[in-house]
Order: structure tokens, then C-alpha cells, then sequence
């Protein structure tokens, strides 16, 4: 009796759970033409479950649960999250449309109005790389990224050894020469020009945007080639984040941690974010194995960095947002005599900024400030072949840059949007070569103000089918505080007590305006052409430095004015359906006062026996460049997608009369011609990535006497996403160990490893 | 609501920042030590008076406590002897030089180490007044080949005035202290072991293991001038200590240098007649102390 009353309880237990089930089914359709999507892979948060769609479309998902949040992701179409709720429902059906990501991709950007707008309406070239994206790349570095885009060349020799990088963009060289922006602030120094691309952290990117033109007329200083703004993330549930370690070629590892999500309050207004990073290596000779002697060492690489970031998000409003940020590294330079850690190169880096957005009705206000204390640490070990003279010295360079930026957006009769601005910059350089085997003491100063206001006026005509945009921005420069001098000097740094040691105040103004149209085929394809002028402000280093060069002396030069570009651009973003989607630009600039040495006619003696040339930095030379971008993108099978890129870039110097040797000489560091392409496969649980990058020869220095060759490379990674939300990840870079060796004849890391694993956690 | 703000901000912030304090604070290992340098062994160690023309044999030793010293010079009164990069913990250093024509010397000897941290060491040496000239050897019509010369040797010894080939000078290169050699950029030129671009044109001289350093200067002395010197007081007076150098450069008709070898001699060399060529060949007169 004991036993059938059992089995009836079991029975009836039995039914009742079947009974008490709840079932969702779900149709998963492309938003555009309503197709089914296999192998969506489907979360279920309470569950704690992956489910993928079947051939069409179609997933049945039982459950004990009443609530269920579901999470849809597929390559190629935008994430979606949808919470379902069966109240007293047993069975519900859905038809979810996913919406093919190169649409959402490139709707809205910031970069091209300072405030947030929709980039079809820009008269420019715009690229987004989204965090997906970057996720699915081989990347190492963030300036990695950048390989995905047409006309972007990324001279990073020795991988993540390399103690920085510099990237050109249509056709302009150096990063001095384009800007970029972390967050919508400007991180270019004012000493160097350039940008330390080692201390952003890629797994803390949401996206990437990309402008391609000169961009003066909005942003300043540096924006000639164009500019990349990258973006942090923000993720708003109560706590969000990931692990991630790693390891891979030359013994390198590391890990990263991110957490960020709202803090507990009622309203969950307050957001936090904080992040740390690690990575070390023993890295490799750089020196071939042919040249390599017992002083030859390996680049090896040891940082870190930390930031910590607060918000109060107004929802609609606006938001306010804090952040701070430290990276130190230590990389080593490849030359050991006898200190412990040979040459050096260290950047220990304080970043401070703080974004406020406020919408009001039609009126956008941002106002930004940003903080950048960069302190250069470099350990110099050399011994000359010849004579066995030994030279150890260490430098210490402290540039801060900080300024405030604000912005006003206003749309008005429905038809006109008006942006107004302000800007301030203040950059200075407190710098010291500090000699240990002499006694010299090198020490240079200076620092630059800019005052800056703006001004762009956008007319939208028959249905914003037509746009006219036009803008104007008057920069002032003051340079000023400059010196040079040099303490207990011996031989070798007496002779620049004969130069000025202290230099006189001067300024200068920057009038860059911009005009453009834009015809907008359809939401998703445009026509535009525009004229726009950029400029490139002299560099602390060249004003206010005297030193040795390869050359001679280079003298500092404080009179040095900006360097312009008045650049011309027509182009196409097309899309002919949701298969394939062109980007094709055409550009021709015409730059003047371009920067280069000049010799002064006079020569000194430099602590040897022989008379060096003089040198110094002036504005002496015009340039033209011109050249093209073709940009496609193949969708196919929904799996598929493929990227192929082209650019083709022509950039000489036209006419230097000041030093007629460089008539005719190309730029340095812009290959003539360009290719990528990139690969992606989806299934399930795992996507793939091929790409290969195609560099020409290239000159990498201005008279064109040293030249690398053609280079090409094949990157692949491979994603493989495990339950629990565990992600593995192998990315190769040069996957056929195709070593390259740079002007110096210094030789790239070959076929470079990264395995990593991810962990990412979450809640509502 | 913002008051509400910066509380939380504020919280928020002394927690991390607690954090970052701890990771960020990586500094750089600095240590500090003490440097010195004295006089060891050395002829001279404080101020003294010499005749012209006596050998001065410095000695002096060094060390620094943690730091290594990195930088060694030496000046003879405002002028630099010796810049010298060096990464150690101790040195012990040797200079040798002869008693000048002027009144005083003011020698001075520095050492630095990595940390900036610096000791010197100071000698004044006087002229004597009883200073007395010496007597020299004379080395007259000496013919020495340039490096492809099919005839004549370009290798000088001048303790003895034998004139060698690069195989004979080989197996003496204890006396090798002035080699003839022509260069494409500086043509003629006079040289020694110990400088650095010699070994371009006789390799093996890279592996001796002692090479001589002469060094030369050009004088405003005529040909006559030379042939009258009867003792060491013009080749003393002529050697200008600071502007000498490893090469005497662009050697023409007539011209006197004065050159001083490694073991502190001074010397006359007068030009008799050059052959400006790879296969040429030059002739000289040569006044040396004894």
C-alpha cells in the first residue's frame, strides 16, 4: 500500500512539474527582409543556459521560471536583450528581428559634431569599430584596431614591445599630425605631438570612431590627417564586468580585470567603473642574429595601469562623469652595457578628465576637462664600436597637458543646428637629460597656451535630404617660459652654452574653416563633398630643445609657426542592399610651412673633433598629397562578412627653397599604396577572424635615404564562447612568421601568440 | 540630489583611491652612496714644484658606497684632459705626463657616481725656477710609406728609430708609436696604434694588445725654427696639451708638428716632403727627448 501510495505521489509530483512548465518559442528575422537567422545564440539569464536557433530561426525554450531575460547574439546584427514575462501564460511565442549591425554601427557618432549626431549627416568619412568587433580581433594594442580601417598605417615595429606607435591617415604622416581623443578629450602631448598608444587598455573600449579629413575647424591643434576618438565603456546594470588572463610568445602574460555597473541607490542614478591591467614579457632580440653581440639584450616590457571612473546619469538629461587613470610601463630598448635593467623607456602617466552633458530641450551643452601629467623616464646605455667611450645618462621629461573644453549645441526652426565652443589648452614641458658618465646636465622648458573659439552652422533642405555645413575656429598660441640650459658641462655640452638659453615669448593665430555638402541618398548611403583646413601646432621639443642629432646640432627653434593643410574630399558611403556597402573617398590636399630641418649654413664643434652642421626646424616646405580610399563590405550566408580595403596615397614634398634636397621626396612613413582585408565567420559558439594587412615600401626618413620594404602579414584569431560565459581566445599576429626589419634593420617580433581566457559576470 | 552626489563620489573615491595608492606607488630603486677618491701610490700627491720636463706618474683610486661611479675626469687647470664613461665600483687610475713650460699646473681629478654624488682630488704643481732643458734624439730623413706603398714601411718606433712593416710591428708593438697612412677624406696623415680609424686600414691592429697613443699638433714653427732646436725646450713649449689630437690631418711641405707619445715624451716632426697618395710616401725629421 506503502508502495503504490509512492508511486501515485511521484506520478502526480511528475505531472504536475510537466504540467507547470512554462515554454516560450521564439522566431529569430533579419529587421530588414525578415529572414530567418540560424544559430543565434540565445542566453537565458535564470537558466543559467545557451539555446541556439534552428535553420529557421526558431528555438523552444521550457522553463519552471515566470520571468526569463534572454540575451540574443549573433555576428553581424546587434545584440538584443528581452525579458519575458508569462504572468499567467504557460506557452508564449515571439518573433524577434535582429538589426544587422552595419546600420547601427555607423548611425550615431560624436566625433563629427562634438556632440552626439547621426554620421550620415557629417560631410566626412567616418569608420566605427564597435567593442564586438574589437572582441573578435587579434588585438593587442588599441592602435591594432586601427588595421581593420582603410587608409590607416600603423608603424608599430616590434608589437607590444614597441615603446610607442605612430599612425598616418590620408596620406599625412605622424601622430602629431592626426588627433586623437580619449573620450572626446584631446591625449596629444604638446611636447611631442604624439600620443602613448601603449596605455590604453583595448578590453576597456567600447568603441572606436574615426574621421577621416582635416577636422581643425572643430577640434584644433593635431586634427590634419584626421581624427580617432575612442570611447570607454559604461555599462549600466547593477554590476558588470570581466576577468581576463593571458599568455603567450616571449613569456608574456598578464591579466585584466574590469568591473563597473550602478551603485545600490533607489534610482540607480550613480555609476562606478573601476579597471586594472598587467602584462609583462621577456620579449626578443630586436638585433638580427648575424649583427647580434653580448650587448645585444631582449625588449623586454613590464606595465600596468589602473583607473577608476564615477558617474550621475541624468537618463534623457545628460550625464556627469569623472574619471582618473595611472599607466606606468618599463620597456626595454634592446642595449645592456652594464645596468641591470640596460635602456629603458618608462611613461608613468596621470589622466584626469571629467565629461558633463546636458540636454536641454534643443540645446546640447557638453563641458569637459581634462588632465594629462605624463612623467618620461628613459635609461640611455651606449658604448661606440670604435672607441669603447661609454655613455650611460637618464632623462626625465614632465609633460602635463590640461585644458577645458565646452560646447553648445542648439537646433532651431527645425532645420538649422548651430554649434558654438570654446576651448582652452595649456601644454608644458619640464625636461632633463641627466649624464652619468660626464657630469652634464641638460635641462629645457616651455609650455604653450591655447585660447580658441568655434563655430558650425548646419542647414538641412527638403527633408534633410540636403545638408550645408560650414564652421570657422580661430585659435591663439602663446608660447612661452622657453629655455634651455645646460649645467656643469663638459666637452660634450659646453658649446650649447653659445646659443640662447633663454627665449623670447611669441605667438601666433590658427584660422582654420571648414565647408561642406552632403547629399543623403537614403538612411543609409550619402554623397558628400567638402573643404576643410587643419593644422598641426610646433612641438615643445623643437622650440625649446638644442641637442645632437644623427645630422648635427639641431637648434631650438622658438619662432616655429603651425604647419596648415587646406584638403579637399569627395566621397560616397553606399550601401546597394544589405549584402554590400561601398566607402569610397577621393582627397587632395595642399599643405604649407610643413616642418622640416634646415641647415643654418653655420657648424660647430659637438665634443668631437670634427665640425657639425647646425640645424633647426623651420617652415619651409609645401606639400601636396592626393589620393584614394575604397572601403567594401561583404555580408553573406549571415555567417560571413568581409572587408576588403584599398588606399592609394600620393604625398610629396612639392617645393622647399630653403633646402632644395627635399624637392620632390616623399613623406616619410605613408606607403604608397595599402590593402587589407578582413574575414569573419560566425557559428554557434565560435567566430573566427583571417585578415592580412599590406604595407608598401615606405620611407622613414625625410630625405629618403632609408627605406623599409614591402611588408605583408596575416593576423587570425579564433573566439570560442563556453557556457557561464566563459570566452577563450587565441589571436596570432603574423601568422606565417613573416619577419620585417624597420629602417634601423631592427627586426619585428615574427608569428606572436595570445591565448587568454575571459570571464564575464553580470547582473539585472 | 548633488549634495547626494558628491557624497557617494566622495565615499567612492577614498575606497579606490586607498587601492590605487597601493599600485601605483611603485617607485624607482634609488640608493644613495657615498663617493671618494685619494692619491695611491702616485709620485705626486700634493702640491710640489718640478723642472720642466720631469715625469709626473699620477695614481689615484676611487669607490662608492651602493652607487657605481660612472664618470671619471681630468682637468690641467681650466682644460679637459680626460671625460671618461666608466659603470664600477671602485677604480684605480693612471695618468702619466711630463712637466710643462707653465708656472703652475692645477691638476684636478673628479670621479662621479650614479647618483650625482661627486669627490675630486686637487694637486698644484709649480715650475721650478732651476728648470733645466734636456737633450733630445734626432731622427733625420726618415722615409715612411703609406699603406700601399710597394717600398717603404709606414711603421715608426721612436725609442730606437727603426722604421717597420705591419708584420715586423707586430711582433713589436710595445714600440710602435707613430704609423704614416694616407686617407681618403684627411689624405696624409700621421697616426698612432691607439687611434680608432687606423684599424680601417690595418685591421690587426684591433686585436694588439698594447697600442701607443701619440698626439699631435700643428706649430707656427718654420723648418729653421726645427733644425735649431738643440735641446727638449721647443718641444715641450710647442705640445698643446688641450687642442692635441690623435691625427695630424692634411700633412703638407714644411710644416712642423709637435706630438707627445704614450710614455710622456714630446716631440718635433718636421715635413720634409709628402707624396699625397694611397701608394705615396713622406719624409721627416724627428726631434724626440731622450
Amino acid at each position: 500500500m506503502y508502495k503504490r501510495l509512492i508511486n501515485l505521489i511521484f506520478f502526480l509530483f511528475i505531472i504536475h512539474f510537466v504540467f507547470s512548465q512554462n515554454k516560450v518559442a521564439i522566431t529569430v528575422v533579419n529587421s530588414e527582409n525578415k529572414n530567418q537567422i540560424s544559430n543565434v545564440k540565445i542566453e537565458v539569464q535564470e537558466l543559467n543556459s545557451i539555446f541556439y536557433t534552428n535553420e529557421k530561426g526558431f528555438v523552444e525554450i521550457n522553463s519552471s521560471n515566470s520571468i526569463l531575460t534572454i540575451k540574443l547574439f549573433c555576428l553581424g546584427y546587434t545584440n538584443q536583450k528581452k525579458i519575458i514575462n508569462f504572468e499567467n501564460e504557460n506557452f508564449k511565442s515571439y518573433e524577434i528581428q535582429l538589426i544587422p549591425d552595419y546600420k547601427e554601427l555607423n548611425e550615431f557618432v560624436i566625433t563629427a559634431n562634438r556632440v552626439r549626431n547621426k554620421s550620415i549627416e557629417a560631410p566626412s568619412s567616418i569608420f566605427v569599430v564597435d567593442s564586438k568587433k574589437i572582441e573578435e580581433l587579434p588585438v593587442n594594442n588599441t592602435d591594432d584596431i586601427l588595421k581593420l580601417l582603410p587608409g590607416i598605417n600603423i608603424d608599430r615595429d616590434f608589437g607590444i614591445f614597441s615603446k610607442n606607435s605612430s599612425i598616418s591617415m590620408r596620406g599625412i604622416n605622424g601622430s602629431a599630425r592626426n588627433l586623437i581623443l580619449l573620450n572626446g578629450l584631446p591625449i596629444n602631448k604638446t611636447d611631442g605631438g604624439g600620443i602613448n598608444w601603449n596605455r590604453i587598455n583595448p578590453d576597456d573600449i567600447d568603441r572606436v570612431e574615426v574621421l577621416k579629413g582635416p577636422a581643425s575647424a572643430l577640434y584644433g591643434g593635431n586634427a590634419m590627417g584626421g581624427i580617432v576618438n575612442i570611447i570607454t565603456k559604461t555599462n549600466k546594470s547593477l554590476i558588470n564586468g570581466r576577468v581576463k588572463v593571458f599568455g603567450g610568445t616571449y613569456n608574456t602574460y598578464g591579466g585584466n580585470l574590469l568591473i563597473s555597473g550602478y551603485l545600490p541607490t533607489k534610482n540607480k542614478i550613480y555609476y562606478y567603473g573601476i579597471g586594472a591591467f598587467y602584462r609583462s614579457g621577456d620579449g626578443y632580440f630586436i638585433e638580427p642574429e648575424l649583427t647580434r653581440d653580448s650587448l645585444d639584450a631582449k625588449t623586454y616590457l613590464k606595465e600596468y595601469s589602473t583607473s577608476i571612473k564615477f558617474g550621475r546619469d541624468f537618463k534623457n538629461k545628460g550625464f556627469t562623469e569623472i574619471e582618473y587613470n595611472f599607466y606606468d610601463d618599463k620597456r626595454g630598448d634592446g642595449f645592456k652595457v652594464f645596468e641591470k635593467d640596460g635602456g629603458y623607456n618608462r611613461f608613468a602617466t596621470h589622466f584626469f578628465r571629467s565629461n558633463t552633458l546636458i540636454n536641454f530641450r534643443s540645446i546640447s551643452i557638453n563641458a569637459n576637462l581634462f588632465y594629462q601629467n605624463e612623467n618620461f623616464i628613459r635609461q640611455v646605455e651606449t658604448i661606440k664600436n670604435k672607441t669603447q667611450k661609454y655613455t650611460l645618462y637618464n632623462s626625465d621629461f614632465k609633460r602635463v597637458d590640461y585644458g577645458a573644453w565646452l560646447t553648445a549645441s542648439l537646433n532651431f526652426m527645425n532645420t538649422n543646428k548651430l554649434t558654438l565652443g570654446v576651448d582652452f589648452k595649456n601644454g608644458s614641458i619640464d625636461g632633463e637629460d641627466n649624464y652619468k658618465t660626464t657630469t652634464d646636465i641638460l635641462r629645457n622648458k616651455g609650455e604653450m597656451n591655447f585660447y580658441a573659439v568655434f563655430a558650425q552652422f548646419e542647414k538641412y533642405f527638403k527633408d534633410s535630404s540636403f545638408i550645408f555645413n560650414a564652421g570657422l575656429r580661430v585659435d591663439k598660441v602663446l608660447f612661452s617660459n622657453g629655455s634651455f640650459s645646460v649645467n656643469e658641462p663638459t666637452n660634450f655640452s659646453a658649446f650649447m652654452n653659445n646659443y640662447p638659453r633663454e627665449y623670447n615669448d611669441t605667438s601666433w593665430f590658427a584660422i582654420t574653416p571648414k565647408l561642406g555638402f552632403v547629399y543623403i541618398i537614403n538612411n543609409k548611403s550619402k554623397i558628400y563633398i567638402s573643404y576643410a583646413r587643419g593644422f598641426r601646432p610646433p612641438i615643445l621639443d623643437d622650440m625649446c630643445k638644442n641637442g645632437n642629432i644623427t645630422k648635427g646640432f639641431k637648434m631650438a627653434n622658438p619662432n616655429l609657426k603651425p604647419e596648415v593643410l587646406d584638403a579637399f574630399d569627395l566621397g560616397t558611403q553606399y550601401k546597394v542592399n544589405q549584402y554590400l556597402k561601398f566607402d569610397v573617398a577621393f582627397f587632395y590636399s595642399m599643405g604649407s610651412d610643413f616642418q622640416y630641418f634646415y641647415n643654418t649654413g653655420d657648424s660647430t664643434y659637438t665634443g668631437g673633433n670634427s665640425l657639425k652642421p647646425i640645424l633647426q626646424r623651420t617652415n619651409i616646405a609645401k606639400v601636396e598629397i592626393y589620393g584614394t580610399e575604397i572601403s567594401t563590405t561583404i555580408n553573406f550566408l549571415e555567417r560571413f562578412q568581409l572587408l576588403l580595403n584599398y588606399t592609394h596615397n600620393y604625398s610629396i614634398i612639392k617645393s622647399s627653397p630653403k633646402n632644395p634636397n627635399l624637392e620632390g621626396k616623399f613623406l616619410m612613413e605613408v606607403p604608397e599604396n595599402l590593402l587589407n582585408a578582413y574575414f569573419t565567420y560566425s557559428f554557434k559558439s565560435f567566430s573566427t577572424v583571417l585578415s592580412y594587412n599590406y604595407r608598401d615600401k615606405q620611407f622613414s626618413d625625410d630625405e629618403n635615404t632609408q627605406q623599409t620594404g614591402v611588408h605583408s602579414t596575416f593576423d587570425f584569431s579564433f573566439n570560442y564562447y563556453f557556457p557561464k560565459k566563459i570566452m577563450a581566445s587565441v589571436g596570432i599576429q603574423d601568422l606565417f612568421d613573416n619577419r620585417f626589419t624597420d629602417a634601423k634593420g631592427m627586426l619585428s617580433p615574427g608569428r606572436f601568440f595570445m591565448f587568454s581566457i575571459t570571464k564575464k559576470f553580470n547582473s539585472k | 540630489m548633488l549634495f547626494d552626489m558628491f557624497k557617494y563620489a566622495f565615499r567612492f573615491f577614498l575606497l579606490v583611491f586607498a587601492m590605487f595608492s597601493m599600485l601605483s606607488c611603485q617607485k624607482e630603486e634609488t640608493t644613495h652612496g657615498k663617493v671618494d677618491i685619494l692619491f695611491q701610490n702616485s709620485n705626486i700627491s700634493k702640491d710640489t714644484s718640478l723642472q720642466i720636463g720631469e715625469i709626473i706618474n699620477f695614481r689615484i683610486i676611487a669607490s662608492s658606497e651602493n652607487s657605481n661611479i660612472t664618470f671619471l675626469g681630468v682637468r690641467l687647470n681650466h682644460a679637459t684632459i680626460l671625460d671618461s664613461g666608466l659603470n664600477s665600483s671602485n677604480l684605480i687610475y693612471k695618468y702619466s705626463a711630463i712637466k710643462s713650460n707653465l708656472s703652475n699646473e692645477r691638476w684636478t681629478f673628479i670621479v662621479m657616481n650614479k647618483n650625482r654624488e661627486k669627490d675630486s682630488i686637487v694637486v698644484n704643481i709649480a715650475k721650478k725656477e732651476s728648470s733645466n732643458f734636456h737633450t733630445i734624439n734626432i731622427y733625420d730623413n726618415i722615409t715612411l710609406g703609406a699603406q700601399s706603398n710597394c717600398c717603404y714601411n709606414g711603421f715608426f718606433a721612436t725609442s730606437d728609430g727603426s722604421i717597420l712593416n705591419y708584420e715586423q710591428s707586430s711582433q713589436n708593438i710595445s714600440k710602435i708609436d707613430i704609423i704614416y697612412c694616407y686617407y681618403q677624406d684627411v689624405q696624409s696623415t700621421l697616426s698612432s696604434p691607439n687611434e680608432s680609424d687606423i684599424s680601417s686600414i690595418y685591421s690587426g691592429i684591433a686585436t694588439w694588445t698594447v697600442k701607443n697613443e701619440t698626439r699631435y699638433n700643428l706649430t707656427s714653427l718654420s723648418p729653421a725654427d726645427f733644425d735649431n732646436a738643440n735641446n727638449d725646450s721647443l718641444l715641450i713649449t710647442n705640445y698643446d696639451v688641450i687642442n692635441a689630437k690623435r691625427k695630424a690631418k692634411s700633412i703638407q711641405n714644411n710644416q712642423v708638428w709637435a706630438f707627445k707619445i704614450q710614455k710622456g715624451k714630446f716631440g718635433l716632426v718636421k715635413i720634409n716632403n709628402v707624396e699625397t697618395d694611397v701608394v705615396g710616401k713622406i719624409n721627416v725629421s724627428i726631434k724626440i727627448q731622450q
